[in-house]
Protein backbone atom coordinates (compact mmCIF):
# COMPACT_ATOMS: atom_id res chain seq x y z
CA UNK A 1 0.00 0.00 0.00
CA UNK A 2 1.00 3.60 -1.12
CA UNK A 3 1.51 6.04 1.73
CA UNK A 4 -0.32 9.39 0.80
CA UNK A 5 2.55 12.15 0.95
CA UNK A 6 2.02 14.88 4.15
CA UNK A 7 -0.76 17.55 2.70
CA UNK A 8 1.18 20.38 0.91
CA UNK A 9 4.45 18.21 1.16
CA UNK A 10 4.58 19.77 4.87
CA UNK A 11 6.21 17.97 7.33
CA UNK A 12 3.95 16.48 10.38
CA UNK A 13 5.89 16.90 13.64
CA UNK A 14 4.12 14.40 16.63
CA UNK A 15 4.94 15.23 20.25
CA UNK A 16 4.19 11.46 21.89
CA UNK A 17 3.70 10.83 25.33
CA UNK A 18 4.06 7.29 26.55
CA UNK A 19 3.57 6.38 30.23
CA UNK A 20 1.84 3.10 30.70
CA UNK A 21 4.45 0.88 33.21
CA UNK A 22 7.61 2.28 34.74
CA UNK A 23 9.10 4.73 32.11
CA UNK A 24 8.37 8.09 31.28
CA UNK A 25 8.41 9.17 28.13
CA UNK A 26 8.50 12.08 25.28
CA UNK A 27 9.28 12.54 21.99
CA UNK A 28 9.15 14.58 18.98
CA UNK A 29 8.98 12.37 15.98
CA UNK A 30 8.45 14.46 11.94
CA UNK A 31 6.50 12.09 9.44
CA UNK A 32 6.02 9.04 11.78
CA UNK A 33 10.07 8.09 10.98
CA UNK A 34 12.27 10.41 11.75
CA UNK A 35 12.76 10.69 15.72
CA UNK A 36 14.06 14.27 16.74
CA UNK A 37 14.26 13.45 20.39
CA UNK A 38 13.06 10.20 22.54
CA UNK A 39 13.72 11.17 26.29
CA UNK A 40 13.04 8.04 28.73
CA UNK A 41 13.08 8.92 32.13
CA UNK A 42 13.37 5.45 34.31
CA UNK A 43 12.11 4.10 37.32
CA UNK A 44 13.62 0.91 37.51
CA UNK A 45 15.97 1.70 40.32
CA UNK A 46 12.95 2.87 42.54
CA UNK A 47 11.20 -0.17 42.11
CA UNK A 48 14.25 -2.70 42.34
CA UNK A 49 13.89 -2.20 46.31
CA UNK A 50 10.29 -3.80 45.81
CA UNK A 51 11.52 -6.30 43.26
CA UNK A 52 8.85 -5.53 40.85
CA UNK A 53 6.98 -2.25 39.46
CA UNK A 54 5.21 -1.06 42.21
CA UNK A 55 1.47 0.84 40.20
CA UNK A 56 1.18 3.27 42.85
CA UNK A 57 4.27 4.59 42.91
CA UNK A 58 5.14 4.62 39.08
CA UNK A 59 1.91 6.32 39.29
CA UNK A 60 3.25 8.97 41.75
CA UNK A 61 6.85 9.30 39.52
CA UNK A 62 5.27 9.51 35.97
CA UNK A 63 3.31 12.45 37.32
CA UNK A 64 6.25 14.16 38.77
CA UNK A 65 8.12 13.71 35.64
CA UNK A 66 6.07 14.02 32.97
CA UNK A 67 6.39 17.80 32.22
CA UNK A 68 10.38 18.37 32.66
CA UNK A 69 10.83 15.27 30.22
CA UNK A 70 7.99 17.05 27.57
CA UNK A 71 10.27 20.11 28.09
CA UNK A 72 13.62 18.40 27.10
CA UNK A 73 11.85 16.55 24.55
CA UNK A 74 11.08 20.15 22.51
CA UNK A 75 14.42 21.25 23.81
CA UNK A 76 16.17 18.02 22.13
CA UNK A 77 14.20 18.45 19.40
CA UNK A 78 14.90 22.05 18.25
CA UNK A 79 11.04 22.39 18.53
CA UNK A 80 8.37 24.45 21.06
CA UNK A 81 4.76 24.18 21.41
CA UNK A 82 3.73 25.60 17.94
CA UNK A 83 5.76 23.85 15.93
CA UNK A 84 3.48 20.75 16.84
CA UNK A 85 0.55 19.87 14.54
CA UNK A 86 -0.79 16.67 16.73
CA UNK A 87 0.07 14.95 20.14
CA UNK A 88 0.28 11.25 20.46
CA UNK A 89 -0.47 9.26 23.17
CA UNK A 90 -0.32 5.97 24.93
CA UNK A 91 -3.81 5.08 26.27
CA UNK A 92 -4.02 1.69 26.34
CA UNK A 93 -3.27 -0.94 27.67
CA UNK A 94 -1.57 -0.93 30.98
CA UNK A 95 -1.48 -0.20 34.30
CA UNK A 96 -4.31 2.03 34.64
CA UNK A 97 -2.95 4.61 37.25
CA UNK A 98 0.14 5.25 35.17
CA UNK A 99 -1.71 5.12 31.88
CA UNK A 100 -3.70 8.25 33.04
CA UNK A 101 -1.46 10.78 34.09
CA UNK A 102 0.04 10.75 30.16
CA UNK A 103 -3.29 10.85 28.79
CA UNK A 104 -4.48 13.89 31.30
CA UNK A 105 -1.25 15.55 30.15
CA UNK A 106 -2.32 15.20 26.61
CA UNK A 107 -5.07 15.75 26.43
CA UNK A 108 -4.56 19.04 28.36
CA UNK A 109 -1.81 19.64 25.97
CA UNK A 110 -3.63 19.13 22.94
CA UNK A 111 -6.53 21.18 24.37
CA UNK A 112 -4.50 23.91 24.80
CA UNK A 113 -2.60 23.79 21.59
CA UNK A 114 -5.26 23.08 20.38
CA UNK A 115 -4.03 20.44 17.90
CA UNK A 116 -5.55 16.78 16.91
CA UNK A 117 -5.02 13.97 19.92
CA UNK A 118 -4.67 10.42 18.91
CA UNK A 119 -4.88 7.93 21.39
CA UNK A 120 -2.05 4.48 20.61
CA UNK A 121 -2.13 1.61 21.31
CA UNK A 122 0.69 0.64 23.15
CA UNK A 123 1.77 -2.84 21.25
CA UNK A 124 0.86 -1.06 17.80
CA UNK A 125 3.76 1.30 19.01
CA UNK A 126 5.86 -1.24 19.83
CA UNK A 127 5.65 -2.57 16.21
CA UNK A 128 5.81 0.68 14.65
CA UNK A 129 9.09 1.39 16.49
CA UNK A 130 10.48 -0.77 13.65
CA UNK A 131 9.44 2.18 10.76
CA UNK A 132 11.77 3.83 12.49
CA UNK A 133 14.28 1.43 13.44
CA UNK A 134 14.34 0.70 8.78
CA UNK A 135 13.14 3.77 6.85
CA UNK A 136 12.29 0.92 4.24
CA UNK A 137 10.30 -1.31 6.21
CA UNK A 138 6.30 -1.38 4.71
CA UNK A 139 3.83 -3.93 5.86
CA UNK A 140 2.33 -6.32 5.40
CA UNK A 141 4.85 -8.73 7.86
CA UNK A 142 4.38 -11.03 10.32
CA UNK A 143 4.89 -9.08 14.11
CA UNK A 144 6.05 -11.06 17.08
CA UNK A 145 6.01 -8.54 20.41
CA UNK A 146 7.34 -10.04 23.88
CA UNK A 147 7.64 -7.99 27.02
CA UNK A 148 6.95 -8.25 30.64
CA UNK A 149 3.54 -7.60 29.98
CA UNK A 150 2.61 -9.26 26.40
CA UNK A 151 3.47 -11.91 24.40
CA UNK A 152 1.37 -11.45 20.97
CA UNK A 153 1.92 -12.71 17.58
CA UNK A 154 0.38 -10.44 14.61
CA UNK A 155 -0.37 -10.17 11.38
CA UNK A 156 -0.07 -6.46 10.33
CA UNK A 157 -1.73 -6.44 6.97
CA UNK A 158 -0.77 -2.53 6.76
CA UNK A 159 -0.02 0.43 8.64
CA UNK A 160 -3.44 0.87 11.05
CA UNK A 161 -4.45 -3.13 10.57
CA UNK A 162 -3.96 -5.42 12.64
CA UNK A 163 -4.91 -8.83 13.05
CA UNK A 164 -4.10 -10.77 16.66
CA UNK A 165 -2.87 -14.43 15.70
CA UNK A 166 -1.73 -15.21 19.21
CA UNK A 167 -1.61 -14.30 22.68
CA UNK A 168 0.15 -15.72 25.87
CA UNK A 169 -2.86 -17.42 27.91
CA UNK A 170 -0.63 -17.15 31.52
CA UNK A 171 2.81 -15.34 32.10
CA UNK A 172 4.32 -13.07 29.23
CA UNK A 173 7.69 -14.30 28.00
CA UNK A 174 9.36 -11.80 30.03
CA UNK A 175 7.22 -12.07 32.75
CA UNK A 176 8.52 -15.72 33.33
CA UNK A 177 11.78 -14.46 32.62
CA UNK A 178 11.70 -12.45 35.12
CA UNK A 179 9.84 -14.70 37.92
CA UNK A 180 12.65 -17.69 37.16
CA UNK A 181 15.38 -15.19 37.50
CA UNK A 182 13.57 -14.31 40.78
CA UNK A 183 14.29 -17.87 41.57
CA UNK A 184 17.67 -18.42 40.72
CA UNK A 185 18.57 -15.55 42.78
CA UNK A 186 19.44 -13.28 40.13
CA UNK A 187 17.78 -9.74 40.66
CA UNK A 188 15.67 -6.94 39.22
CA UNK A 189 14.88 -7.10 36.51
CA UNK A 190 15.69 -10.59 35.52
CA UNK A 191 15.13 -11.12 31.95
CA UNK A 192 18.57 -9.48 31.41
CA UNK A 193 20.40 -10.80 33.81
CA UNK A 194 19.02 -14.32 32.70
CA UNK A 195 20.09 -13.91 29.75
CA UNK A 196 23.64 -13.13 30.20
CA UNK A 197 24.02 -15.76 32.72
CA UNK A 198 22.44 -18.07 29.98
CA UNK A 199 25.37 -17.61 28.17
CA UNK A 200 27.60 -19.45 29.81
CA UNK A 201 25.36 -22.05 30.42
CA UNK A 202 24.41 -25.02 28.26
CA UNK A 203 21.02 -24.58 26.52
CA UNK A 204 20.44 -28.58 26.12
CA UNK A 205 22.05 -29.52 29.84
CA UNK A 206 18.07 -29.69 30.84
CA UNK A 207 15.32 -30.56 28.70
CA UNK A 208 11.98 -28.18 30.03
CA UNK A 209 8.76 -28.68 28.03
CA UNK A 210 7.73 -26.92 25.11
CA UNK A 211 4.46 -26.02 25.33
CA UNK A 212 2.93 -25.87 21.93
CA UNK A 213 -1.05 -26.18 22.89
CA UNK A 214 -3.07 -27.51 20.07
CA UNK A 215 -1.53 -28.50 16.71
CA UNK A 216 -3.43 -24.67 14.89
CA UNK A 217 -2.73 -22.20 17.75
CA UNK A 218 -0.65 -19.43 17.92
CA UNK A 219 -0.98 -18.76 21.25
CA UNK A 220 1.60 -19.24 24.08
CA UNK A 221 1.39 -20.85 27.43
CA UNK A 222 5.10 -20.36 29.51
CA UNK A 223 3.81 -20.71 33.06
CA UNK A 224 4.04 -24.91 32.73
CA UNK A 225 7.92 -23.86 31.25
CA UNK A 226 8.50 -22.22 34.54
CA UNK A 227 6.64 -24.02 36.77
CA UNK A 228 9.21 -26.96 35.49
CA UNK A 229 11.93 -25.04 36.48
CA UNK A 230 10.81 -24.70 40.16
CA UNK A 231 9.87 -28.43 40.02
CA UNK A 232 13.73 -28.97 38.73
CA UNK A 233 15.63 -26.93 41.50
CA UNK A 234 13.13 -28.28 44.57
CA UNK A 235 14.21 -32.15 43.23
CA UNK A 236 17.79 -30.56 43.62
CA UNK A 237 17.37 -28.56 47.05
CA UNK A 238 15.64 -32.06 47.90
CA UNK A 239 18.66 -34.52 46.91
CA UNK A 240 21.08 -31.83 48.32
CA UNK A 241 22.36 -31.61 44.96
CA UNK A 242 24.36 -28.69 43.34
CA UNK A 243 22.85 -26.66 40.75
CA UNK A 244 24.26 -25.31 37.78
CA UNK A 245 22.52 -21.95 37.57
CA UNK A 246 23.72 -21.10 34.06
CA UNK A 247 22.55 -24.56 32.74
CA UNK A 248 18.95 -24.09 34.06
CA UNK A 249 19.03 -20.61 32.55
CA UNK A 250 20.07 -21.42 29.39
CA UNK A 251 17.87 -24.36 29.37
CA UNK A 252 14.70 -22.06 30.34
CA UNK A 253 15.81 -19.96 27.79
CA UNK A 254 16.08 -22.49 24.71
CA UNK A 255 12.36 -23.69 25.79
CA UNK A 256 10.73 -20.56 25.76
CA UNK A 257 12.72 -19.09 22.20
CA UNK A 258 12.22 -22.11 20.40
CA UNK A 259 8.35 -22.56 20.63
CA UNK A 260 7.98 -18.09 20.17
CA UNK A 261 10.69 -18.72 17.12
CA UNK A 262 8.80 -21.69 15.77
CA UNK A 263 5.23 -20.19 15.47
CA UNK A 264 6.69 -17.11 14.24
CA UNK A 265 8.08 -18.76 11.46
CA UNK A 266 4.73 -20.76 11.51
CA UNK A 267 2.35 -17.87 10.62
CA UNK A 268 4.81 -16.17 8.48
CA UNK A 269 4.72 -19.13 6.25
CA UNK A 270 0.88 -19.43 6.69
CA UNK A 271 0.32 -16.13 5.34
CA UNK A 272 2.65 -15.71 3.15
CA UNK A 273 4.91 -12.91 4.43
CA UNK A 274 8.54 -12.54 3.40
CA UNK A 275 9.11 -10.26 6.83
CA UNK A 276 9.11 -10.84 10.09
CA UNK A 277 9.23 -7.77 12.93
CA UNK A 278 10.43 -8.31 16.61
CA UNK A 279 9.32 -5.98 19.20
CA UNK A 280 9.00 -5.05 22.79
CA UNK A 281 11.58 -5.17 25.55
CA UNK A 282 12.09 -9.43 25.29
CA UNK A 283 13.30 -8.84 21.74
CA UNK A 284 16.20 -7.50 23.44
CA UNK A 285 17.24 -11.02 24.46
CA UNK A 286 20.37 -12.39 22.81
CA UNK A 287 19.13 -16.26 22.07
CA UNK A 288 15.76 -14.88 20.87
CA UNK A 289 17.66 -12.68 18.04
CA UNK A 290 20.08 -14.78 17.24
CA UNK A 291 17.92 -17.50 16.85
CA UNK A 292 15.56 -15.90 14.55
CA UNK A 293 18.10 -14.83 12.70
CA UNK A 294 19.13 -17.95 12.26
CA UNK A 295 15.69 -19.74 11.79
CA UNK A 296 14.87 -16.56 8.97
CA UNK A 297 17.73 -16.97 7.19
CA UNK A 298 17.04 -20.47 6.54
CA UNK A 299 13.62 -19.77 5.55
CA UNK A 300 14.20 -16.75 3.22
CA UNK A 301 12.43 -14.33 4.80
CA UNK A 302 13.78 -11.12 5.93
CA UNK A 303 14.44 -9.84 9.83
CA UNK A 304 13.77 -6.68 11.37
CA UNK A 305 14.92 -6.43 14.70
CA UNK A 306 15.00 -3.06 16.36
CA UNK A 307 17.51 -1.45 17.92
CA UNK A 308 17.58 -1.86 21.70
CA UNK A 309 16.63 1.69 23.02
CA UNK A 310 13.40 1.09 21.09
CA UNK A 311 12.80 -2.38 22.22
CA UNK A 312 11.94 -0.70 25.73
CA UNK A 313 9.15 0.99 26.27
CA UNK A 314 9.45 5.08 24.71
CA UNK A 315 7.51 7.41 23.29
CA UNK A 316 9.62 7.77 19.47
CA UNK A 317 7.60 4.58 18.78
CA UNK A 318 3.80 6.34 19.90
CA UNK A 319 4.91 8.71 17.83
CA UNK A 320 5.48 6.60 14.87
CA UNK A 321 2.15 4.50 15.37
CA UNK A 322 0.47 7.74 15.74
CA UNK A 323 1.83 9.65 12.77
CA UNK A 324 0.29 6.45 10.76
CA UNK A 325 -3.17 6.55 12.50
CA UNK A 326 -3.58 10.36 11.88
CA UNK A 327 -2.19 9.60 8.37
CA UNK A 328 -4.84 6.74 7.39
CA UNK A 329 -7.57 9.42 8.32
CA UNK A 330 -8.17 8.07 11.71
CA UNK A 331 -10.69 10.80 13.25
CA UNK A 332 -8.41 12.15 15.92
CA UNK A 333 -9.88 11.48 19.57
CA UNK A 334 -12.11 14.36 20.95
CA UNK A 335 -11.65 15.50 24.29
CA UNK A 336 -13.62 12.44 26.44
CA UNK A 337 -10.53 10.35 25.37
CA UNK A 338 -10.07 7.96 28.27
CA UNK A 339 -7.38 5.47 29.48
CA UNK A 340 -7.53 1.24 29.26
CA UNK A 341 -5.76 -1.63 31.67
CA UNK A 342 -6.92 -3.81 28.50
CA UNK A 343 -7.68 -3.26 24.71
CA UNK A 344 -7.77 -5.31 21.72
CA UNK A 345 -4.88 -4.78 19.00
CA UNK B 1 -7.07 37.94 36.89
CA UNK B 2 -8.70 35.03 35.44
CA UNK B 3 -8.36 31.78 37.33
CA UNK B 4 -9.64 28.31 35.84
CA UNK B 5 -9.86 26.27 38.87
CA UNK B 6 -9.99 22.46 38.58
CA UNK B 7 -11.46 19.94 41.30
CA UNK B 8 -10.96 15.90 41.41
CA UNK B 9 -10.42 14.78 44.56
CA UNK B 10 -13.80 12.98 45.35
CA UNK B 11 -16.25 11.44 43.19
CA UNK B 12 -17.42 14.12 41.33
CA UNK B 13 -15.18 16.37 38.85
CA UNK B 14 -15.99 19.84 38.85
CA UNK B 15 -14.31 23.28 37.13
CA UNK B 16 -14.37 26.77 37.54
CA UNK B 17 -13.45 29.95 36.51
CA UNK B 18 -13.16 33.23 38.39
CA UNK B 19 -13.13 36.49 36.51
CA UNK B 20 -11.85 39.65 36.79
CA UNK B 21 -14.84 40.90 38.39
CA UNK B 22 -14.05 38.01 40.87
CA UNK B 23 -17.19 36.69 39.61
CA UNK B 24 -17.42 32.50 39.67
CA UNK B 25 -18.63 30.05 37.04
CA UNK B 26 -18.88 26.50 37.57
CA UNK B 27 -19.37 23.14 35.86
CA UNK B 28 -20.06 20.03 37.83
CA UNK B 29 -20.27 16.46 36.49
CA UNK B 30 -21.93 13.89 38.33
CA UNK B 31 -20.51 10.93 36.72
CA UNK B 32 -19.14 9.00 39.22
CA UNK B 33 -14.80 8.79 38.95
CA UNK B 34 -14.92 9.74 35.25
CA UNK B 35 -12.86 12.35 35.51
CA UNK B 36 -10.30 11.80 32.90
CA UNK B 37 -13.00 11.33 30.46
CA UNK B 38 -14.82 14.66 31.74
CA UNK B 39 -12.83 16.77 33.00
CA UNK B 40 -11.11 18.65 29.82
CA UNK B 41 -14.76 18.78 28.28
CA UNK B 42 -15.58 20.46 31.83
CA UNK B 43 -12.68 23.00 31.78
CA UNK B 44 -14.55 23.63 27.87
CA UNK B 45 -17.78 24.07 29.39
CA UNK B 46 -17.13 26.69 32.30
CA UNK B 47 -14.75 28.80 29.50
CA UNK B 48 -17.62 28.79 27.08
CA UNK B 49 -20.19 29.83 29.59
CA UNK B 50 -17.35 32.60 30.59
CA UNK B 51 -17.06 33.38 26.84
CA UNK B 52 -13.63 32.74 27.42
CA UNK B 53 -10.70 31.05 25.01
CA UNK B 54 -7.86 29.21 26.93
CA UNK B 55 -5.45 31.58 26.07
CA UNK B 56 -7.24 34.23 28.38
CA UNK B 57 -6.16 32.08 31.73
CA UNK B 58 -4.38 34.09 33.84
CA UNK B 59 -3.82 31.32 36.15
CA UNK B 60 -4.69 27.92 36.89
CA UNK B 61 -5.67 26.60 40.72
CA UNK B 62 -5.83 23.15 41.28
CA UNK B 63 -7.30 21.18 44.51
CA UNK B 64 -3.81 19.45 45.42
CA UNK B 65 -5.36 16.76 47.60
CA UNK B 66 -5.45 15.18 50.28
CA UNK B 67 -8.24 12.82 48.53
CA UNK B 68 -8.56 9.90 45.85
CA UNK B 69 -5.07 9.46 44.70
CA UNK B 70 -6.09 8.86 41.53
CA UNK B 71 -8.34 11.76 41.20
CA UNK B 72 -5.99 13.64 42.89
CA UNK B 73 -3.24 13.27 40.17
CA UNK B 74 -5.62 13.63 37.10
CA UNK B 75 -6.39 17.15 38.50
CA UNK B 76 -2.89 17.81 38.59
CA UNK B 77 -1.21 16.06 35.76
CA UNK B 78 -4.15 18.16 33.81
CA UNK B 79 -3.28 21.37 35.82
CA UNK B 80 0.23 21.18 35.23
CA UNK B 81 -0.20 20.69 30.99
CA UNK B 82 -2.90 23.65 30.73
CA UNK B 83 -0.20 25.77 32.51
CA UNK B 84 3.00 24.04 30.96
CA UNK B 85 0.98 24.86 27.34
CA UNK B 86 -0.43 28.09 28.15
CA UNK B 87 3.00 29.94 30.09
CA UNK B 88 1.12 30.34 33.38
CA UNK B 89 1.56 29.70 36.80
CA UNK B 90 -0.11 26.98 39.29
CA UNK B 91 -1.78 27.44 42.75
CA UNK B 92 -1.57 24.14 45.09
CA UNK B 93 -4.68 24.49 46.72
CA UNK B 94 -5.31 22.69 49.95
CA UNK B 95 -8.13 20.75 49.68
CA UNK B 96 -9.55 20.76 53.04
CA UNK B 97 -9.24 24.51 53.59
CA UNK B 98 -10.93 25.01 50.65
CA UNK B 99 -14.17 23.05 51.03
CA UNK B 100 -14.42 24.17 54.62
CA UNK B 101 -14.90 28.19 53.01
CA UNK B 102 -18.56 26.72 52.13
CA UNK B 103 -19.22 26.81 55.57
CA UNK B 104 -17.79 30.13 56.71
CA UNK B 105 -20.90 31.34 58.17
CA UNK B 106 -21.99 28.22 60.36
CA UNK B 107 -21.03 29.24 63.75
CA UNK B 108 -19.03 27.09 64.70
CA UNK B 109 -16.02 24.52 63.90
CA UNK B 110 -15.67 23.43 60.13
CA UNK B 111 -14.39 19.74 60.02
CA UNK B 112 -14.06 18.04 56.86
CA UNK B 113 -13.50 14.67 56.66
CA UNK B 114 -12.75 12.15 53.79
CA UNK B 115 -13.19 8.52 53.58
CA UNK B 116 -8.84 7.01 53.80
CA UNK B 117 -9.98 3.56 54.50
CA UNK B 118 -7.98 1.34 57.38
CA UNK B 119 -10.26 2.72 59.39
CA UNK B 120 -8.35 6.59 59.01
CA UNK B 121 -9.83 9.61 57.50
CA UNK B 122 -7.76 12.95 55.73
CA UNK B 123 -9.30 16.08 58.04
CA UNK B 124 -8.68 19.07 59.30
CA UNK B 125 -10.39 21.37 61.28
CA UNK B 126 -11.38 25.52 60.97
CA UNK B 127 -12.72 28.10 62.46
CA UNK B 128 -13.96 31.55 60.80
CA UNK B 129 -13.53 34.48 62.80
CA UNK B 130 -13.48 38.40 61.71
CA UNK B 131 -13.26 37.31 57.49
CA UNK B 132 -10.35 34.97 58.91
CA UNK B 133 -10.03 31.27 58.16
CA UNK B 134 -7.97 29.72 61.63
CA UNK B 135 -6.99 26.13 61.77
CA UNK B 136 -8.39 24.47 65.10
CA UNK B 137 -5.68 21.34 64.11
CA UNK B 138 -3.61 20.73 60.49
CA UNK B 139 -4.64 18.46 57.69
CA UNK B 140 -3.66 15.04 58.39
CA UNK B 141 -4.78 11.29 58.21
CA UNK B 142 -6.21 10.59 61.39
CA UNK B 143 -8.36 8.23 63.08
CA UNK B 144 -11.78 9.00 63.76
CA UNK B 145 -10.93 8.80 67.49
CA UNK B 146 -8.46 11.39 66.98
CA UNK B 147 -10.51 13.62 65.63
CA UNK B 148 -13.12 13.74 68.44
CA UNK B 149 -10.36 14.15 71.05
CA UNK B 150 -9.34 17.20 69.33
CA UNK B 151 -13.07 18.78 68.66
CA UNK B 152 -14.50 17.60 71.87
CA UNK B 153 -15.95 20.57 74.10
CA UNK B 154 -14.97 22.80 71.56
CA UNK B 155 -18.33 24.24 70.76
CA UNK B 156 -21.00 23.10 67.95
CA UNK B 157 -19.15 21.67 64.67
CA UNK B 158 -20.23 20.71 61.29
CA UNK B 159 -18.71 17.79 59.52
CA UNK B 160 -18.44 17.40 55.35
CA UNK B 161 -17.38 15.65 53.31
CA UNK B 162 -17.53 11.93 51.62
CA UNK B 163 -16.46 10.54 55.04
CA UNK B 164 -19.85 11.76 56.57
CA UNK B 165 -21.70 9.08 54.31
CA UNK B 166 -19.90 6.35 55.69
CA UNK B 167 -21.92 4.98 58.36
CA UNK B 168 -19.11 3.98 60.74
CA UNK B 169 -17.41 7.35 60.44
CA UNK B 170 -20.83 8.97 61.18
CA UNK B 171 -21.67 6.87 64.26
CA UNK B 172 -18.63 7.44 65.55
CA UNK B 173 -18.24 11.03 64.96
CA UNK B 174 -22.37 11.42 66.45
CA UNK B 175 -21.58 8.90 69.47
CA UNK B 176 -17.81 11.08 70.34
CA UNK B 177 -19.20 14.83 70.08
CA UNK B 178 -22.83 14.76 70.71
CA UNK B 179 -25.06 17.38 70.62
CA UNK B 180 -22.81 19.58 69.28
CA UNK B 181 -22.44 17.39 65.77
CA UNK B 182 -23.56 18.76 62.83
CA UNK B 183 -23.56 17.12 59.17
CA UNK B 184 -23.80 19.03 56.19
CA UNK B 185 -26.35 17.97 53.50
CA UNK B 186 -25.51 14.92 51.20
CA UNK B 187 -25.48 17.37 48.19
CA UNK B 188 -23.56 20.46 49.94
CA UNK B 189 -20.96 17.85 51.85
CA UNK B 190 -18.73 17.26 48.42
CA UNK B 191 -15.84 19.73 47.35
CA UNK B 192 -16.26 21.32 44.07
CA UNK B 193 -14.07 23.56 42.12
CA UNK B 194 -15.91 27.24 43.17
CA UNK B 195 -13.94 27.94 46.37
CA UNK B 196 -10.79 26.21 44.62
CA UNK B 197 -11.13 29.23 42.53
CA UNK B 198 -11.88 31.71 45.18
CA UNK B 199 -8.83 30.82 47.51
CA UNK B 200 -6.90 29.77 44.28
CA UNK B 201 -7.23 33.54 43.37
CA UNK B 202 -5.97 34.49 47.09
CA UNK B 203 -2.67 32.53 46.38
CA UNK B 204 -2.19 33.67 42.89
CA UNK B 205 -2.44 37.30 44.21
CA UNK B 206 -0.23 36.64 47.35
CA UNK B 207 2.75 35.43 45.02
CA UNK B 208 2.62 31.96 46.23
CA UNK B 209 1.38 30.43 42.69
CA UNK B 210 4.11 27.95 41.42
CA UNK B 211 5.82 26.88 37.95
CA UNK B 212 3.72 23.74 36.19
CA UNK B 213 7.00 21.45 37.04
CA UNK B 214 6.81 22.67 40.89
CA UNK B 215 2.99 22.09 41.26
CA UNK B 216 2.94 18.55 43.21
CA UNK B 217 -0.10 16.87 44.96
CA UNK B 218 -0.80 16.26 48.44
CA UNK B 219 -1.62 12.66 49.13
CA UNK B 220 -0.81 12.60 53.24
CA UNK B 221 -0.22 9.48 53.26
CA UNK B 222 2.78 6.78 51.44
CA UNK B 223 1.89 4.10 49.19
CA UNK B 224 0.65 0.66 50.87
CA UNK B 225 4.20 -0.60 49.09
CA UNK B 226 6.39 2.13 50.48
CA UNK B 227 5.04 1.47 54.43
CA UNK B 228 5.51 -1.91 54.00
CA UNK B 229 9.11 -1.73 53.07
CA UNK B 230 9.27 0.73 56.11
CA UNK B 231 8.37 -1.79 58.22
CA UNK B 232 10.12 -4.73 56.86
CA UNK B 233 13.46 -2.84 57.68
CA UNK B 234 12.15 -1.27 60.45
CA UNK B 235 11.56 -4.95 61.81
CA UNK B 236 15.49 -5.80 60.68
CA UNK B 237 17.20 -3.60 62.93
Amino acid sequence: MKLKPPKNGKDYVCLAIESSCDETSAAVVVNGRTVLSNIISSQIDIHKEYGGVVPEIASRHHLNNINPVIDRALEEAGKGFEDIDFIGVTNRPGLIGALLIGTATAKALAYALDVPLIGVHHIRGHICANYIADAGLEPPFTALIVSGGHSTLADVKGYTDYEIMGQTRDDAAGEAFDKVARVLGLGYPGGPLLDELAKKGNPEAIHFKRVYLENDSYDFSFSGTKTGVLNYLNGKKQKKEEVDKADVAASFQAAVVEVLVNKTIRLAEEKGRDKIVLAGGVAANSCLRRTLEEKCGEKGIKLYLPPLVLCTDNAAMIGAAAYYEFLEGAEPDNMTLDAYASAHL
Amino acid sequence: MNILAIETTAAFASTAVIDNDECVHEAVDKGNFTHLQRLIPLVDQVLEECGMKPEDIDGIAVSRGPGSFTGIRIGMSTAKALAQALGVRVAEVPTLKAMSMNFWNFGGIVCPVLDARRSQVYSAAYCFEDDEQKEVFPEGAYAVEEVIDRLKGKGPVIFIGDGTGVEDIRRKLEEGIGRDAFFASEEKRIQTAEMVAVLGLEIHKEGKAVSYAEAKPEYLRKSEAERNLELKKCGKK
